[in-house]
């Protein structure tokens, strides 16, 4: 290669590499250089002028000068006292939900906060279309059960020709929009609290418009068994749904499939695609879609033992270089690039067993779009570790060390599978990540840490030996150092909300932060019998106007509100979806931009 | 003494000219370094070859840029003088980087050699030019992205122009030379 090709190939790579822009993560950082120098400065001043002020005195008093260097205080709150109190008499929503549990629409307004409650349980989680339509299916189960999938406007109000609700449905999955608009929605009648038997053709997909209505040419009947929870329908940019289901043949065993539907409500011509075995789900996505429209899903393989990443293309072809074997494969996660993210771990023993299971190495992933591993990886850790977090940038944030008080880490391993500098966080022996199962008789490990928008980490966790005793979340900045005012602490006797508790190592996996663009971090908790929101700036202040107590309105509500899950709009308002009695009826509360919970 | 005990009250009060001084200073600096924000990450982004340790570097020469903004003589000259302090803050991210992970039993695997033989040539000149020594990288990238010229350069790093281009020369040959040894690897692989 001569002179002229080199410089002009070097020339078009770092065009092509250069990002565009700085991140979001960068421009907060930045913007928060100059306010804590200044009041660096200040806090310098202020000792500066109190010790002055006593030297003058010491000085007038024997005669002598002082010589006398200013110590920069360091605010943390003391473990174990109130970062804040959740207070019962704190505002909730507006609307006083009807006793009966039957839909009371919140008063028409604009840019408030409202709650909806709706009249059964919801088994799917709400989502927020692009227009800021709500949408809630709730799924009251038993031969008898209605369910309804509800739109709510950006006032939460039920919206003109919802809800939805087609006799003898009991039960619904996560709805689906596209980009036109349209809602894809899956449910089933039940005899029992299973899904359907196979071939009782009772399961049905519909795709309804905006405003309720059954588009021509739906729904398609589903042959198969479809499955609540999380899982629902994809759909991808040129408006195919995908789903996934079993068959069963009377005697045989189940097959699994994966299933494309056109817009227009006809099979989509390649598909279905047989799967290895069912969809590995709850650690990670269960099912996720590429920004080149490759759908991608974890199964199991075989006894269960090992794992698979599945890609299908648009006409229901595997992509070249998939699928991917992952042993003991336990989730992924779509990163930067076109990376895919995925995680293992080798497991000996067996629940049940004597002893138990026992995690002897997780190992991490990331493969390129080719399916290729990137170079660096995979990464093995000896032990345990946490569900990962994935950074914007492509950082993998997780948590080693299943015990309390064993020098448990954070770790951050870059793109290329190294640590970044500063890295990795030991937590002191008296400190400990709070630890949670990720599935029936698996053994406990460490919490996950989350990473906030200014790419500041945050770990819940508790003091070492003591369970029962104050929960509280630490603040970790980009360069593995704790940062300035953290860790806070929750009131006495609240506790991180969980999503499910298991009978083996501990709790349930924690409701994670959620952080709004000026960096805040909102915790799900749940204190005295009521769920609440805690909100605490990047400097560990709990934020005005908060906590938020979940309620159900009234001057002494009857019953207990934990919530079950958070999200943030585009727009920075925050929807908590929330149960009471233990899941008989669901409520969503939206708080609007700004984190101000203080409701009218 | 009391003067003197005097005039240090007067220095230190509380919301006194310190604090306007340092605001005014604080409007001034968020500005300028808003600014020049993009263009830093991308100069970064493009040496250092890692986002996170780009925004990481950025963030270290916001720092740096505050603690010595008395050395900013002339306003009109920050870009320059903010560049500088960048490529620095590159310099020493690079520098303090582990060469090995300390972690206990972290074990990264890497591919086998025949998988990076298969890999195209711009992702062969990008792995040739992040194995680069990190004075060779930022002078590449100072010359071939910022299209700054031999002596403009000498001037950003506070270098010779001759230190400069040795370290364009060299490090264009280590280049070429990480390309040709790919490109011989699959006929080697046919032996």
């Amino acid at each position: 290669m001569n002179d002229e090709r080199l410089e002009a190939e070097l020339r078009s790579l770092l065009r092509a590499d250069a990002p565009t822009s700085a991140p979001t993560s960068l421009r907060l950082r930045a913007s928060r250089v100059s306010q804590e120098m200044v009041a660096q400065h200040r806090d310098v001043r202020r000792q500066l002028l109190a010790l002055v002020g006593s030297v003058a005195v010491v000085a007038f008093a024997i005669g002598l000068a002082v010589a006398v260097v200013p110590r920069v205080p360091r605010s943390s709150p003391v473990p174990g006292s109130p970062a804040a109190g959740v207070s019962s008499e704190r505002p909730t929503a507006t609307e006083t939900p009807s006793p009966s549990g039957n839909v009371t629409p919140a008063p028409a307004s604009t840019g408030r906060a409202w709650s909806f409650r709706a009249a059964s349980a919801g088994s799917a989680v709400p989502v927020r279309a692009s227009d800021g339509t709500t949408y809630l299916a709730t799924s009251p189960w038993g031969p008898t059960g209605q369910g309804k999938v509800y739109a709510l406007d950006a006032n939460g109000q039920v919206k003109p020709g919802w809800p939805f609700a087609p006799s003898g449905i009991a039960a619904f999955g996560t709805p689906a929009v596209s980009l036109d608009g349209t809602v894809y929605v899956y449910g089933w009648a039940v005899g029992t609290s299973a899904p359907k038997s196979a071939g009782s053709n009772a399961a049905w997909l519909w795709a309804l418009d905006p405003a309720g209505q059954i588009k021509p040419g739906w729904p398609y009947a589903i042959q198969g068994s479809v499955f609540a929870g999380d899982v629902g329908v994809t759909v991808r940019a040129d408006g195919v749904v995908i789903f996934t289901d079993s068959v069963t043949p009377s005697g045989g065993s189940p097959t699994y499939e994966a299933v494309a539907i056109d817009p227009d409500g006809h099979p989509r011509a390649g598909w279905p695609v047989t799967l290895p075995g069912p969809i590995v789900c709850g650690s990670g996505p269960c099912v996720a879609i590429g920004g080149d429209d490759t759908w991608y899903a974890m199964t199991v393989v075989g006894t269960g033992a090992s794992g698979e990443i599945v890609a299908l293309r648009a006409d229901g072809s595997v992509k070249p270089g998939w699928p991917v074997a992952i042993p003991g494969g336990e989730g992924f996660a779509l990163g930067p690039a076109g990376t895919v993210y995925a995680w293992g771990v080798d497991v000996t023993g067996a629940a049940g067993t004597a002893g138990g299971p026992k995690i002897l190495r997780t190992r991490f992933m990331v493969l390129g779009p080719d399916g290729a591993p990137r170079p660096g990886w995979p990464v093995t850790i000896d032990g345990p570790a946490g569900i990962p977090s994935i950074a914007p940038d492509g950082t993998l944030y997780t948590t080693t060390g299943g015990e309390a008080g064993q020098f448990q880490r954070v770790l951050a391993l870059g793109t290329d599978g190294s640590e970044r500098q500063g890295w990795p966080y030991t937590l002191p022996t008296d400190l400990a990540a709070w630890p949670y199962a990720p599935s029936e008789g698996m053994p406990a490990r460490a919490t996950s840490p989350s990473v906030g928008p200014d790419r500041t980490v945050y770990l819940p966790i508790y003091h070492a030996g003591n369970p029962s005793g104050a929960q509280g979340l630490l603040a970790l900045t980009p360069d593995g150092q704790v940062a300035s005012g953290w860790p806070v602490w929750l009131p006495s006797g609240a506790m991180f909300q969980n999503v499910g508790a298991f009978s083996t190592g501990g709790g349930g996996q924690l409701i994670p932060p959620v952080f709004g663009a000026d960096g805040t971090a909102y915790i799900a908790i749940f204190s005295n019998g009521q769920g609440a929101i805690m909100g605490f700036d990047l400097s560990g202040h709990e934020k005005p106007g908060w906590p938020f107590t979940l309620s159900t309105g009234g001057s002494t509500p009857t019953l207990a509100v934990r919530a079950v899950g958070m999200f943030l709009t585009s727009e920075g308002g925050l929807y908590v979806s929330a149960q009471t009695n233990g899941g008989a009826t669901t409520i969503v509360f939206a708080l609007p931009p700004g984190g101000k919970a203080i409701l009218p | 003494m009391g003067r003197g005990n005097g005039s240090a009250l007067v220095v230190v009060s509380e919301g006194g000219r310190g604090d306007a001084t340092q605001r005014t200073r604080a409007e001034t600096f968020d500005r300028l370094t808003d600014r020049q924000l993009d263009a830093s990450y991308r100069l970064a982004s493009l040496i250092l070859g890692d986002a996170a340790e780009a925004e990481d570097a950025v963030h270290d020469a916001l720092m740096s840029a505050w603690r010595n903004w008395g050395s900013l003589r002339e306003p009109d000259r920050f870009d320059a003088w903010f560049g500088r302090i960048v490529t620095n803050a590159c310099r020493d991210r690079v520098r303090r980087r582990r060469l090995a992970p300390i972690a206990v039993s972290v074990l990264p695997e890497r591919p086998a050699p025949d998988e990076l033989s298969r890999l195209p040539d711009r992702d062969v000149l990008r792995q040739a030019l992040r194995a680069l020594d990190i004075d060779q990288r930022i002078a590449l990238v100072l010359r071939y992205f910022e299209d700054l010229t031999v002596d403009e350069i000498a001037v950003r790093l506070g270098e010779r122009s001759g230190t400069v281009k040795s370290r364009l020369h060299y490090g264009l040959r280590a280049l070429r030379a990480a390309i040709e040894a790919a490109e011989r690897l699959p006929r080697e692989g046919l032996k």
